[in-house]
């Protein structure tokens, strides 16, 4: 297989997508090495034809179906939809076009959001939709590029932070150390409203304290772990547990900092202040940013946060320098202003979305009997609620609710019973007519891949081996891979042995794939010049286009 | 086939029962069947059939707690509803070994594979620890790992999907076992790895002459592969025939359902697919009458008032639980009144439910 070329490519001026020398590769670490997930992939749709793309697992038909979403962008070659080329796009233009491109993948129960009912679930892309359509409040708009901002200079913050937390708390525990030692010096200076605060202040620092030396532990034994415990299972293991324990670590670490400041800027009138003053901001601005970096992706919660946050920082700073009423004025002032902002939002947001619901319900009503939900029953239900056939159901909804032009389904029906599986294909061909849909079915089995398919593309290791239309594809294979994938299928008769040609070997490295043909190390046909010359595809028959020095019909390439 | 006759496995009225905060719920009902030495059994139904639950009350692996199990079960002339947890344990392994739906679920990730195959040998057999591995690599081997001395000490992570299922396979026959359950093990699995898995199971068990049963919801899996086939549907028996009867006369209607609804390479593209619409039913609250009644094409009146009994067809080997079977006068009759009465639309498929 191997193949790259264009030679199946088709003109015609109701080409909707296109998809030429397309090459996704992800970088392994440091180590320089590539993951060949898509090599030089060409494939074109007509509008109302199904697309079925078929390989094992590894062979880059997800890859492929992916990166046509551009999540993520192919490495390089293009993708035009419409007569737009998707690669080049920004972003924004990128995300206003991807109505018309809806995806629907393999395991629908974790493809919808666990806590929130259908009728959110199926309208969100709408509610989306209208406000971009129809501009949304100045205030949301705001905070959503604050958002933006805030999870940019979170992403550059945070990198250093994970080297700097354990060493951040253990200068914290040095420094209540010294500061007990020291207690007596700061008496004297201290003015008589800052006792109460005194007397709160120590036992925090204590708290604190206590706190910040197992976690400074805690990070030592994490870089141990590290060198001794496999990555991959320490990832599976830690991933979760180091990140919530990182942001507690962070938040605690900013506490101590802030109020290290605060009693230095007070007390000591001799100490260089403004270096530990610039070091304790740059320590709450990077805890803050991992905090938000670690908050859900509702922009607007974190804006706000974010402006909560860098608030409550501010003022540290600010009011730390004033004696006297004035501080607590300040403090409590601020505290009720920050309230009340927040409170307001929050209500304006909700406000908002009973409105957006309210607009949306006639719709989502309409799609889930589309889909042969009853609506009735299901709007208030969540997704773990349904069986997989329903919840399949519910993506499809999900994805017609934009009246896309083109919906890729990846592995759809992979997850389901053979009876639910007929149900969600049948109604997958049900959709395409009634909406005028342009389908890329992605599949494992050739047998469904062929029963809802125009045109069959077989993937082999990121590469395309054949292109043909189903029937003559079945009935006359042209690649070996074909033919090792159809005798792969399990025939509900037993009077046949269920042993056809063997399927043998396993998918080669995509890292290093072979060289020459990349099926060559698992096919029975092989020769030197396998190893020596790619295949490029070419047509061997009418309409069927196949890269193979050696095909099963037609002529051996030249 | 085999020297013995006797069944190595006799299942005799297994009813497993769940207690849920509606009522019990019955997850298999009544159950009874036998496995000689050498013999594939395939059990068929969709999710929620009670296939895998039968599986588990055989192995004894369900929970205490909850769940209530009685009848027969005897491996090998031993009684397992009536084993101690301490023989029980010593049971599983040499006795009796299951290979389950998710290899990596049911491989321990930090644990090399080669130490988790010679783990029941160094418990059952009390095989050392050089000796365990040289069986190890020999074992991985022969379930089709290629460079087994190198793979041995990889952890699971490192290995594709089908051949963790192969070194699952390897850890369930590492004790040589006399029977072997195989819960839905390729359906995780690509149509090319899955035909591999299949045939490595097949391998082994004739070769051994060791029972398999292979629970599945593909019919097509069965076929070919075993020498009966038992489809469950609600916790109970619907159907069981030697393989080749089944697939040539299938008598029962959810039978007939699940076969239709199989896309067949050899349909031209774009065929309707037959489905079965509506859901199994709700088992706390079970329907009177045939189980299936809800969502079959032949289903009269009477069906929904008294549940057939498993009886006997031509062939005394073949068992089914229907009014009206498929392919028969009765059956026939029932197809044509229903269409009549507009239950059925042209193409005969049910109307009103989806």
């Amino acid at each position: 297989m191997a193949g790259s070329g264009t030679a199946h490519l088709r003109d015609s001026d109701k080409t909707l997508l296109r998809v030429e020398n397309m090459v996704v590769e992800f970088p392994i670490g440091q180590t320089g090495d590539v993951v060949h997930a898509v090599s030089d992939v060409s494939l074109d749709l007509i509008e109302g034809e199904t697309l079925g793309l078929v390989g094992e697992s590894g062979c880059g038909k997800s890859t492929t179906g992916k990166a046509i979403m551009q999540v993520p962008s192919p490495t390089s070659g293009s993708v035009v939809l419409d007569n737009t080329e998707l690669t080049t796009l920004d972003p924004e233009t990128l995300r206003r076009t991807r109505p018309v491109l809806q995806m629907i993948f393999q395991d629908p129960i974790s493809a919808l959001n666990p806590r929130r009912p259908v009728r959110d679930i199926i309208a969100e892309p709408l509610w989306i939709w209208w406000e971009e359509q129809e501009g949304r409040p100045a205030i949301s708009v705001a905070l959503d590029r604050l958002g933006v901002f805030c999870r940019k200079a979170a992403t550059i913050l945070t990198k250093p932070l994970k080297y700097v937390i354990p060493f951040g708390a253990l200068a914290m525990v040095l420094w209540v150390i010294s500061e007990a030692a020291e207690e007596r010096r700061f008496e004297d200076q201290l003015g008589w409203l800052d006792v109460p605060a005194r007397i709160v202040g120590f036992p925090v620092l204590a708290i604190l304290g206590a706190v910040a030396a197992p976690l400074a532990l805690l990070g030592a034994t994490w870089a141990l772990l590290a060198l001794f415990v496999p990555f991959g299972v320490m990832s599976r293991v830690l991933g979760k547990m180091s990140r919530s324990l990182g942001v507690f670590a962070a938040v605690l670490t900013a506490l101590a900092w802030a109020f290290l400041v605060w009693r230095t800027w007070n007390s000591i009138a001799g100490w260089p202040a403004w270096p530990v003053r610039a070091a304790a901001i740059i320590f709450t601005v990077m805890a803050i940013a991992l905090l938000m970096q670690s908050l859900t992706k509702n922009v607007a919660a974190t804006s706000v946060a974010a402006a909560l946050a860098t608030l409550a920082a501010v003022e540290v700073f600010y009011v730390s320098g004033l004696d006297g009423v004035p501080k607590l004025i300040m403090l409590g002032g601020s505290v009720i202003v920050n309230t009340a902002i927040f409170t307001v939002l929050r209500g304006q947001l909700a406000a908002r979305r009973e409105a957006l619901r309210a607009r949306s319900e006639p719709k989502v009503r309409q799609m889930l009997e589309t889909v042969g939900i009853n609506p009735e029953n299901s709007l208030d239900r969540k997704p773990f609620e349904f069986s997989g056939g329903q919840a399949q159901r519910l993506s499809i909804a999900r994805a017609l609710i934009m009246d896309p032009k083109v919906i890729i389904c990846d592995e759809p029906v992979s997850a389901l019973d053979v009876s639910v599986q007929a149900q969600i294909l049948n109604l997958l061909e049900e959709m395409k007519v009634r909406y005028g849909l342009t389908l890329v079915f992605i599949a494992h089995d050739l047998a469904v891949v062929k029963n809802v398919s125009d045109r069959v593309a077989v993937m082999y290791l990121g590469k395309v081996c054949e292109v043909s239309d189903p029937n003559s594809l079945y009935e006359a294979p042209a690649h070996p891979y074909t033919q090792m994938l159809i005798a792969a299928i399990p025939h509900p008769d037993p009077h046949l042995d269920a042993r056809g040609a063997e399927s043998t070997g396993e998918l080669p490295s995509p890292i290093h794939p072979p060289s020459g043909c990349r099926f060559r190390t698992r096919c029975t046909l092989a020769q030197e010049r396998c190893t020596n010359e790619e295949p490029i595809i070419r047509e061997v028959a009418e309409k069927r286009y196949v890269a193979c020095h050696f095909p099963l019909i037609g002529e051996v390439a030249p | 086939m085999s020297s013995r006759k006797e069944p190595v496995l006799v299942v005799e009225n297994l009813t497993t029962e769940f207690a849920t905060p509606g009522g019990p719920l019955k997850a298999v009902d009544n159950i009874s069947f036998s496995l000689k030495q050498g013999q594939a059994l395939g059990v068929v139904g969709e999710s929620g059939s009670g296939k895998s639950v039968t599986a588990r009350s055989v192995m004894r692996l369900l929970p205490k707690s909850n769940v209530v199990s009685h009848g027969g079960v005897i491996i090998d002339g031993i009684d397992v509803m009536s084993l101690s947890p301490k023989a029980l344990r010593a049971m599983w392994g040499p006795q009796i070994a299951m290979v389950f739906q998710d290899p990596l679920g049911s491989l321990n990730p930090v644990m090399k594979i080669g130490d988790q195959v010679s783990e029941g040998m160094r418990i059952h057999q009390g095989m050392n620890k050089r000796n365990a591995r040289a069986v190890s690599i020999e074992l991985l081997r022969s379930v089709g790992i290629p460079s087994p001395e190198a793979r041995v000490d990889d952890y699971p992570h490192q290995l594709s999907g089908g051949m963790r299922q192969r070194v699952v396979i390897a850890i369930a026959l590492s004790c040589n076992p006399n029977l072997l359950i195989a819960d839905e093990p390729t359906t995780a699995l690509d149509v090319t790895v899955q035909a591999q898995i299949l045939d490595l199971l097949q391998d082994q068990q004739r070769g051994g002459l060791m029972p398999l049963i292979l629970i599945t919801h593909d019919l097509g899996v069965v076929a070919g592969r075993t020498d009966e086939v038992m489809v469950m549907y609600a916790g109970r028996i619907m159907e069981r025939a030697a393989t080749k009867t089944l697939f040539a006369v299938m008598r029962h209607p959810y039978t007939e359902a699940l076969f239709r609804s199989i896309p067949k390479i050899e349909y031209p593209s774009h065929t309707k697919l037959a489905t079965i619409p509506g859901r199994p039913p709700d088992m706390v609250n079970p329907p009177q009458g045939c189980k299936f009644a809800e969502r079959c094409r032949y289903a009269r009146p009477e069906c929904r008032e008294e549940e057939p009994p498993l009886r006997i067809g031509i062939d005394p080997s073949h068992e089914f639980r229907c009014f009206f079977p498929v392919g028969t006068k009765e059956g026939e009759a029932a197809l044509q009144a229903n269409i009549e009465e507009g239950r059925l639309d042209e193409d005969g498929e049910l109307v009103g439910i989806s």
